[in-house]
């Protein structure tokens, strides 16, 4: 199997996968900011703070995906450590164990950023 | 058709004869085929990445000089209230010119001149992507440069901070040329930050040597590759903001005119979504120093790879949302600031995984305290310092007391000086037997390092007390009724300690260029590929292309690990491998020395030196760089014998057994 | 010489095509700069939107004619122009990846003269927008938008005609093969990036 998955991650399929699973946690870390901060005055006009809180949820759910993506892809390659061997299963394991870890970081930096939106209202000049 | 492709491969196979190590004639060929031009043509053609790169390190050093001596004459001026060397309009023009040398002329440039040295050397190639478009950008960041201090010394230097906010830097409060002067040597620079970005980019991804997957990449190397992503997404920001400023003032748009609908806050947006990236495009690279220091004076890997690798990572990212945090005194809505303290805070946690793997590094090694490492531990020192005062200022309510006051600059000076001045000093000395061949002096090196280190806390840490009595930035005197002056009388004095100690580096490397003991190819023990090869270097790098077994190339290679053969020495030729697993492609002829790099930033400069004056300008220069671009790629063209290689290479395509080359490998002759 | 094993690279091509040709990834990495500028771009527009009561903005020129928004003809024909002229450019790309000379002539020739048009069009485009850009902070940034693009147009028509004066004159070696695939993706990002851009600039305050 494990075999299998390294010719797996040679293509262009596996190395997309191994990309999404480092790639969209981020990614929706800075849509979560971006989306949060230019929501503020509309939240303030409209009263509707709930739709702040789905934009984290979203973000985080979204960067969950992303771990577990990762962690598929670990799993798939026999759960190595991420170590310095060569070649395709080498490079592989530590993307898809670095996807893992990150994803997991930015899931921690979305909430760090919804935390603002328990405590301060909209409107707060 | 089929019947020449047939033909095509029976040449193809006949030509297969086993390609040697290069030594002996084939040597002599190599280096005929890499040399360098000699004399004033050698400053205006050379392509060499070593010599490009070197250039921007001197430029760049220069223009540290000239920005500390800046630096000392405000020192002066503040060290007693009510000092009269500098009148007012002298000291904004002063502490501009200082911020913007800085920042655009020094750091963001010598950390890439680093990279453009040392990736290649690192990764095992002979030289970078576009080695002519790598001149280009050096001519480019020179025209830039020498366009600010022209002015400066014409009485026309900018005076509306580093960061020209607008409505002052606006038509309206700064009449006359001196902010145009500003606004066009951004882009110049940004040009030569940009370009140099992709190199390093192209570079690492093609150019690797055999078996240099992205688990083997020295730390380094990400640190380099990290900082160019973010100057490509960064970069353009300030690029179209300085742009839109010179338009404002130029053609009389409305941009920034509140009176017209623009808005002077975009302004800092546009600049800040640059700025907060710019701190650590200054920083990353710098990191990268501190990992290759730790490895050799350690003699251990760096503990952690897959920890700092994803810090580096990290903090790219997170370094994109933090922009705000430069704006909190403006009337944005409380919540949306938060949100960029939260990010603010959590930029600690990759900055502090990776303190923390240097010291387990350190903890299980054998540590040498040379110079370099010396440096090092300094960096931990200061800068563990700077991030603490940096969590402070993340914080809105705490911001708001110390905006604008020397607690911000004693803040920006212990991270940047602390996490970038620091490792680059203990870079120089380190890299500086690959630079000359010879050692530098340690005795020298150490006395540089406390001169440095002690003045550098007297210059500083006494701002945070100024900050936090109320004493205001930017302003060119105080009165004696505030008591101020004692804590920057002590300022000064420590700032004289670092002039001090710059010169006695400056005399440290003039004096080991003579007479430093010879260094030979690897003087530190160190494990990364650039201390495989002589030093100083040649100009085509490694006679034989190494390959890699392991995160530390020269620490892991045995006596049977294979070399690269094969690649024309007829030619300046490299090997272009796999972007992930580093595999052999093909192979890529780069292009020699060329005038046209100089001849295209001339023409750029055109645009930008006479634009501040009249917009025609830009259509002038238009012509003038596309006449320059005509000649460039005309005589970028491949060497005589491409026929016969051209056979080869469409054999190949047409014989697609395999879309992977298959790499043979031989065993040499004893 | 000890005995260290060999690879031998002189087997291999000279040159590849697509993700394996440095100078395709200067490119893509030359586009995502560019990218970026254009969002810059992009993001103040729709940051100056916010400072006006009324969006568009009511013309005040008396000299030009009073309509606050760009008009539609010229810009809308050269866009369906400039997503057509990507027919003859992925014409020339697979003329180039062949190594057919004749087609490369023949379709590059199109693709420049192509440019010429879309140029002189771009002037009739400057023409139907009855503000300047110095009339207020909108008109700033449409002008600014329309000719940053112009400025690509340029760069791509440019890079077209030199390529297109080496296939004339010089045998089509694998150099400018790869350059002209390089090429292709340049142009057909220069006409992606105006699709949002165009619906931005003409149809955006017309509907808003």
């Amino acid at each position: 199997m494990a075999s299998e998955a390294k010719k797996e991650f040679r293509t262009n399929e596996g190395i997309f996968s191994l990309m999404l699973g480092l790639l969209l946690a981020p990614v929706a870390w800075g849509a979560q900011q971006q989306t949060l901060y230019t929501m503020v005055p509309w939240a303030c006009q409209s009263g509707h703070f709930f739709v702040m809180h789905l934009v984290s949820i979203a973000a985080v759910a979204v960067a969950l995906v992303g771990s577990l993506v990762a962690w598929r892809n670990w799993d798939r390659l026999g759960r190595g450590e991420p170590g310095e061997e060569g070649g395709a299963a080498g490079r592989s394991r530590f993307l898809a164990a670095a996807g893992v870890i990150a994803s997991l970081f930015f899931a921690l930096v979305i909430c760090a950023q919804w935390i603002a939106t328990f405590v301060l209202h909209p409107c707060m000049f | 058709m089929a019947r020449e492709n047939e033909k095509e491969r029976e040449e193809a196979k006949q030509d297969d004869a086993v390609a040697l190590p290069v030594e002996g004639e084939r040597l002599r060929e190599l280096e005929e085929t890499w040399k360098s031009p000699r004399g004033v043509w050698k400053f205006l053609t050379d392509t060499n990445h070593k010599v490009i790169a070197m250039r921007y390190v001197v430029t760049a050093f220069v223009f540290f000089l000239l920005a500390g001596l800046e630096a000392a004459v405000m020192r002066l001026q503040l060290a007693r209230p009510e000092s009269r060397i500098l009148t007012p309009d002298l000291y904004d023009q002063f502490f501009t010119m200082h911020g913007t040398t800085m920042m655009f002329l020094f750091a963001v440039p010598i950390m890439e001149a680093m990279g453009l040295y040392f990736v290649p050397m690192m990764i095992g190639t002979r030289n970078v992507a576009f080695p002519r478009m790598n001149a280009f950008g050096y001519y480019t960041y020179l025209i830039g440069g020498l366009l600010l201090y022209i002015g400066f010394f014409l009485h026309v230097g900018p005076d509306a901070g580093w960061f020209a906010y607008v409505p002052l830097s606006g038509p309206q409060f700064s009449p006359g040329k001196r902010i145009d002067i500003w606004a066009q040597m951004i882009t110049f620079t940004e040009i030569a930050a940009l370009v140099g970005a992709v190199e390093i980019i192209v570079t690492v991804f093609k150019q690797r040597a055999p078996g240099m997957t992205l688990n083997r990449l020295p730390l380094f190397v990400w640190a380099q590759l990290v900082t160019s992503f973010m100057i490509i997404f960064s970069m353009p920001a300030v690029m179209m903001a300085s742009g839109m400023l010179a338009m404002d003032r130029l053609v009389d748009t409305h941009f920034f005119n509140p009176a017209e609908g623009g808005d002077a806050l975009l302004y800092q947006h546009l600049f800040w979504f640059f700025g907060h990236p710019e701190v650590y495009i200054i920083f990353i690279p710098a990191l990268g120093f501190v990992s290759s220091i730790v490895a050799t004076f350690t003699r251990r890997p760096v503990f952690g790879y897959l920890a700092m690798v994803l810090s580096l990572i990290a903090t790219a990212f997170i370094g994109f949302g933090l922009w705000v945090h430069h704006m909190f005194a403006t009337p944005l809505p409380q919540l949306g600031q938060s949100f960029f303290t939260g990010a603010s805070m959590m930029i600690a946690i990759p900055s502090g995984v990776q303190i923390f793997c240097w010291i387990a590094t350190m903890w299980r090694g054998k540590l040498r305290l040379k110079t370099p490492m010396v440096f090092v531990l300094g960096f931990f020192a200061i800068f563990v310092l700077g991030g603490l005062s940096g969590i402070i200022l993340a914080s809105v309510p705490l911001d708001w007391q110390v905006h604008d006051t020397y607690f911000v600059v004693a803040h920006f000076h212990y991270v940047l000086i602390g996490g970038a001045v620091f490792p680059l000093f203990g870079a120089m000395h380190y890299w500086y037997p690959k630079w000359t061949g010879r050692m530098i002096s340690e005795r020298l090196g150490m006395l540089t390092f406390w001169l440095l280190f002690v003045g550098f806390n007297l210059v500083f840490f006494p701002m945070h007390q100024l900050g936090l009595k109320g004493m205001p930035r930017r302003v060119y005197t105080y009165l004696p009724e505030t008591g101020w002056g004692s804590l920057n009388m002590i300022a000064s004095v420590g700032a004289a300690l670092m002039a001090l100690g710059v010169v006695t580096f400056l005399a440290n490397v003039w004096a080991s260029r003579r007479a430093g003991v010879l260094a030979g190819a690897n003087p530190w023990y160190a494990d990364t590929l650039e201390w495989a090869t002589e030093s100083p270097a040649p100009d085509y790098n490694f006679a034989n292309i190494p390959t890699v077994e392991g995160r530390s190339a020269l620490w892991e290679m045995k006596d049977d690990t294979p070399i690269v053969v094969g690649l024309s020495t007829e030619c300046r030729e490299v090997l272009c491998t796999h972007i992930m697993d580093a595999e052999p492609d093909h192979r890529y002829e780069l292009p020699g020395p060329s005038i046209f790099p100089v001849l295209t930033a001339l023409a750029v400069g055109v645009a930008f030196t006479a634009g501040i004056f009249t917009p025609w300008a830009f259509p002038v220069s238009a012509v003038l760089s596309g006449a320059s671009l005509y000649g460039w790629f005309w005589s970028n063209r491949n060497s005589k014998n491409e026929p016969v290689k051209e056979r080869r290479a469409r054999t190949d395509k047409a014989d697609r057994p395999s879309p992977r080359p298959a790499a043979r490998t031989v065993e040499g002759e004893a | 010489m000890s005995a260290r094993p060999l690879i031998d690279v002189s087997g291999l091509p000279k040159h590849r095509f697509d993700t394996h040709a440095p100078i395709w990834w200067g490119n893509l990495w030359l586009l995502a700069i560019e990218t970026t500028m254009f969002v810059i771009a992009l993001a103040a527009y729709l940051y100056t939107q916010q400072n006006f009561q009324v969006w568009p903005p009511p013309n005040t020129s008396t000299v030009y004619g009073l309509d606050p928004v760009p008009g539609l003809t010229p810009g809308t024909i050269n866009i369906i122009l400039l997503v057509l002229s990507c027919v003859p450019m992925i014409l020339t790309d697979l003329a180039a990846r062949r190594g057919d000379r004749g087609a490369v002539k023949l379709w590059l020739t199109v693709c420049v003269a192509l440019g010429v048009v879309m140029m002189i069009l771009r002037w009739f485009e400057y023409g139907a927008v009855k503000f300047t850009w110095d009339s207020n902070a909108y008109g700033s940034s449409v002008w600014m938008l329309l000719v940053l693009h112009t400025l690509h147009l340029l760069t791509s028509w440019g890079e077209a005609v030199l390529l297109s004066s080496w296939v004339w004159t010089q045998p089509l070696d694998m150099h400018r093969r790869v350059d002209i695939t390089a090429l292709a993706v340049y142009w057909y990002w220069v006409a992606g990036i105006w699709i949002p851009f165009y619906l931005l600039l003409y149809f955006a305050p017309r509907v808003i």
